[in-house]
C-alpha cells in the first residue's frame, strides 16, 4: 500500500469510516484519493466546499439520478449523506473510472467535452426569454474594452518607437475596432427590440461553471463530466461561448477541428435563431485577447517577444474560430432557405 | 440462535445488504459483517426512535462521531419487521480516556448543551422548591427517634443540606424565565464514550431524553471520581474556554449541584432502612455527598462563584 503522510492517511481513514470502506491499496492524484477495496474502486475526493456549492452537487445528482444528466454519480456514506464533513475538508466518493484517453490527447478530450456540455446544456434547457439584463452588461463590458483598445492605440500611434506587439496591434487595430463596433451594435439592437423573441430568445440552462478537459472522464465510448460545485442555472450560451474562448486559448484548433467541434455541439444542443448570432457577435470580441492586451499593458517587465507570439497566436486563432462559426451558422441558413423554399414550391405546385 | 434472532439476521441481510452476518452478543445485539461489527437496536416507541433520528441530526458535528443509524439499501435510516423498527449502527469496543482527552470531551459536553435544547419543564420548578422539601423531610425526621447512624448524621446535615437547598433555589430563581433547558441523555456518563480514529465516538444507544442540567451535573461528579480534580478542572476550563457555556447553563449546572438530592434520598430512605444496611448506606450518602462538595468547588473555580457550601457529611 502507497503510504501517505500520518495525518493525511488519518483524515483520509477517519472520511472512508463513513462509507465502511478500509482500502488494501491506495494512491493520492491531487486532492482525489484512489482506493482500492474488495467492493470495488473509488476516488474519495476532498475538497473546500461551500455550502451553495454542495447543493449545486446534489441538485446535479438528483438530475443524474432521473438520467438528465451524465455525470458520475456520488456514492452515499453508510449514513445516507452525499457528501460529509470531516477534519473541516468536506469530501465525496464516486466510482473509479480508468481513463482510456490521456490528458494529452486534448482533440479527443475535446470531442467528449463538446458532446458533454451539450448534453447538459440540451437535457436542462427552459424557455427562452430577451435576456435584456444580459444584453445590457454585455454592451457596458465591450464599450468599456473598446476605450481600452482605443486608449492602447493612441499610445501606440503617438511613440517614436512603437514596440513589436505595438506594432502588430495597430496593424490589426481596425479590424478588432470594427469588431466591438458590430458586437455593440448588435447588441444594443437586441437591447431595444427586448420584447422580441422571435428567434426563440435567449434560454438557460444547468451550467456546469467550470468546463474544461481536465473535468471530463472519459471511458472508451463512456465519458462523464466531473467537478459539478460550480454549476448553476443560467445563460447557457455564455458558458458555451467561454468554452470556445477556452479551446482557443488552450489548444487552438484548425478551421477543419473547429467545424468538427461546433458540429458536435450543435447537433446535440442545436442553438436557435436568436443564440446563433449572439455566441458569434459575443466572440467576435474574444476575452483572451482582451486579458492578454491589458496584461501587457501594465505589466511592469514584459517579456516583449513572449507577449508578441501570444497575442499574434490568439488573434489568428480567434481568426479561425470566427470564420468557421461564420459559415457554419450560414450553411446552416442557406440550408434553412433552401428547405423553406423546397417547401414553398411544393405547396405552389399542390396550390396549383 | 433462536427463531426471532434468525429472522432478524435475515432481514438484516435484505435490508442493509451484508454478504456475511454472524451474531457476536445477544444483549445488546452486535452482528459481526463483512465490513466490522454492528450494533443493532430494536425499538417499540415510534415516538422515541424519531427523537433519536432528530437528536443526531442535531449535535451532528466534526469534533466527535454519534452512533448514526446507518441507512438501508432503500436509503431509510430504518427499517420495520413487524411492529418494530431496527436499526443498525457502529460497534465501537475501544473505549474513550478521560485523562489527556478533556478537550474532546468537553466538545462534546460542549455541543451538548449548547444545541441540545428543549423547552423548560417541570425540572426547575424542582429546585425552586429545594428549600422547602428540605424543611419538609427535616419535620419528618424529627419526628422519628434517631435510633441509627443514619438518622443521626441527616439530622446532623440538615443545616448544611438547607444551605445547599436555599443556594440552589436562588441560582434556579435567578433563571427561571429561562425558555429552554438542557436536553441530555437521562444516563449521561463517560462510558458512553468510545475512541475511534483519534476522535471521541458517542454512543446515545436508545437512552431516553431527560430535560434539565442533572445530567451534567450527575457527569462531573463522575468524573471526579474516576478521574480526579485536575482532570475535572481541565475538562471545565475547555469548556469555558470553548465559549460552549452561557452563565445561566453554568448558573443551572451549580444549582443542580448544590441541590442536596442525597441528603433528602437518605431521609426518605430512613423509614424503609434495615439495620443491617444503615452502614452501607450511611457511606454511600458521605460518598455522594462529598463528591458534590467536591464538585461545585471544582466547577465554581473555574466558572466563578462567591457561594460556597459546608463541606464533609459530618
Amino acid at each position: 500500500m502507497n503510504r501517505l503522510p500520518a495525518d493525511l492517511d488519518l483524515q483520509m481513514r477517519r472520511a472512508l469510516f463513513q462509507y465502511d470502506l478500509v482500502p488494501f491499496q491506495q494512491a493520492v492524484f491531487g486532492n482525489i484519493l484512489q482506493v482500492e477495496t474488495p467492493r470495488g474502486q473509488y476516488a474519495l475526493k476532498r475538497k473546500k466546499l461551500t455550502d451553495r456549492q454542495v447543493g449545486n452537487l446534489l441538485h446535479i445528482y438528483q438530475l443524474t439520478q432521473m438520467l438528465a444528466v451524465d455525470a458520475i454519480s456520488l456514492l452515499p456514506s453508510k449514513y445516507g449523506d452525499l457528501v460529509i464533513d470531516s477534519d473541516g475538508h468536506r469530501y465525496y466518493l464516486t466510482p473509479w473510472i480508468n481513463e482510456t484517453v490521456p490528458a494529452s490527447d486534448l482533440g479527443q478530450r475535446y470531442d467528449s467535452l463538446y458532446a458533454r456540455a451539450a448534453h447538459l446544456h440540451r437535457q436542462t434547457l427552459q424557455r427562452g426569454d430577451n435576456a435584456a439584463e444580459l444584453g445590457q452588461s454585455i454592451v457596458n463590458m465591450l464599450t468599456a474594452e473598446k476605450k481600452d483598445y482605443e486608449a492602447f492605440a493612441d499610445e501606440a500611434e503617438h511613440r517614436d518607437y512603437p514596440s513589436p506587439l505595438e506594432q502588430v496591434f495597430l496593424r490589426h487595430a481596425a479590424k478588432i475596432l470594427g469588431n466591438y463596433e458590430a458586437a455593440i451594435h448588435f447588441f444594443s439592437e437586441r437591447i431595444k427590440n427586448a420584447e422580441s423573441n422571435a428567434g426563440g430568445g435567449i434560454r438557460r440552462a444547468i451550467c456546469h461553471g467550470r468546463l474544461s478537459p481536465n473535468h471530463v472522464l472519459i471511458d472508451r465510448e463512456r465519458s462523464f463530466l466531473i467537478n459539478f460545485d460550480d454549476a448553476r442555472d443560467d445563460y447557457f450560451i455564455i458558458e458555451t461561448a467561454a468554452l470556445f474562448e477556452q479551446t482557443n486559448a488552450i489548444y487552438s484548433p484548425s478551421e477543419a477541428k473547429w467545424m468538427e467541434l461546433i458540429n458536435i455541439y450543435t447537433s446535440i444542443c442545436p442553438l436557435n435563431e436568436d443564440e446563433q448570432p449572439f455566441l458569434y457577435y459575443f466572440l467576435l470580441c474574444p476575452k483572451s485577447l482582451y486579458h492578454c492586451t491589458k496584461r501587457y499593458r501594465v505589466a511592469g517587465e514584459r517579456n516583449e517577444m513572449t507577449f508578441t507570439k501570444k497575442w499574434v497566436s490568439l488573434l489568428f486563432s480567434y481568426e479561425r474560430l470566427t470564420r468557421s462559426l461564420g459559415r457554419y451558422f450560414e450553411a446552416k441558413r442557406a440550408e434553412k432557405e433552401k428547405a423553406e423554399a423546397a417547401k414553398k414550391a411544393a405547396e405552389n405546385q399542390e396550390d396549383g | 440462535m433462536t427463531e426471532g434472532l434468525n429472522e432478524i439476521t435475515l432481514f438484516l441481510r435484505q435490508q442493509y445488504g451484508f454478504g456475511h452476518l454472524s451474531i457476536v452478543s445477544e444483549k445488546p445485539l452486535i452482528i459481526q459483517t463483512e465490513s466490522g461489527l454492528k450494533k443493532i437496536y430494536l425499538w417499540g416507541n415510534e415516538h422515541l426512535l424519531n427523537w433519536h433520528l432528530q437528536w443526531r441530526h442535531r449535535l451532528l458535528c466534526d469534533a466527535f462521531y454519534l452512533d448514526r443509524m446507518y441507512v438501508t439499501r432503500t436509503g431509510k435510516p430504518f427499517a420495520m419487521i413487524g411492529k418494530m423498527a431496527i436499526t443498525c449502527h457502529d460497534a465501537i469496543h475501544e473505549p474513550a480516556e478521560r485523562k489527556g482527552n478533556e478537550a474532546a470531551w468537553a466538545a462534546w459536553l460542549g455541543e451538548l448543551s449548547a444545541k441540545s435544547r428543549y423547552p423548560s419543564s417541570g425540572r426547575q420548578s424542582d429546585l425552586l422548591g429545594a428549600a422547602s422539601q428540605v424543611e419538609e423531610a427535616y419535620l419528618q425526621l424529627q419526628k422519628r427517634p434517631a435510633a441509627t447512624d443514619a438518622g443521626s448524621i441527616a439530622g446532623k446535615c440538615f443545616p448544611a443540606a438547607l444551605e445547599r437547598a436555599k443556594q440552589a433555589e436562588r441560582l434556579a430563581g435567578s433563571h427561571r424565565s429561562r425558555r429552554l433547558s438542557v436536553l441530555a441523555p437521562d444516563n449521561l456518563h463517560f462510558s458512553q464514550g468510545k475512541w475511534l480514529l483519534g476522535k471521541l465516538f458517542i454512543e446515545l444507544g436508545q437512552a431516553n431524553p431527560a430535560v434539565g442540567y442533572e445530567p451534567l451535573a450527575g457527569f462531573f461528579g463522575s468524573w471526579l471520581e474516576d478521574s480526579g480534580k485536575e482532570s475535572l478542572r481541565s475538562l471545565l476550563t475547555y469548556l469555558k474556554n470553548g465559549e460552549y457555556m452561557d452563565e445561566a447553563t453554568a448558573e443551572l449546572i451549580r444549582a443542580e449541584l448544590y441541590y442536596p438530592r442525597e441528603w433528602l434520598f437518605l431521609v426518605q430512605a430512613l423509614p424503609v432502612l434495615e439495620n443491617g444496611r444503615t452502614g452501607e448506606v450511611v457511606e454511600t450518602f458521605k460518598k455522594k455527598w462529598d463528591r458534590s462538595s467536591r464538585t461545585v468547588t471544582i466547577f465554581e473555580s473555574v466558572f466563578g462563584s462567591h457561594a460556597r457550601f459546608q463541606e464533609g457529611g459530618e
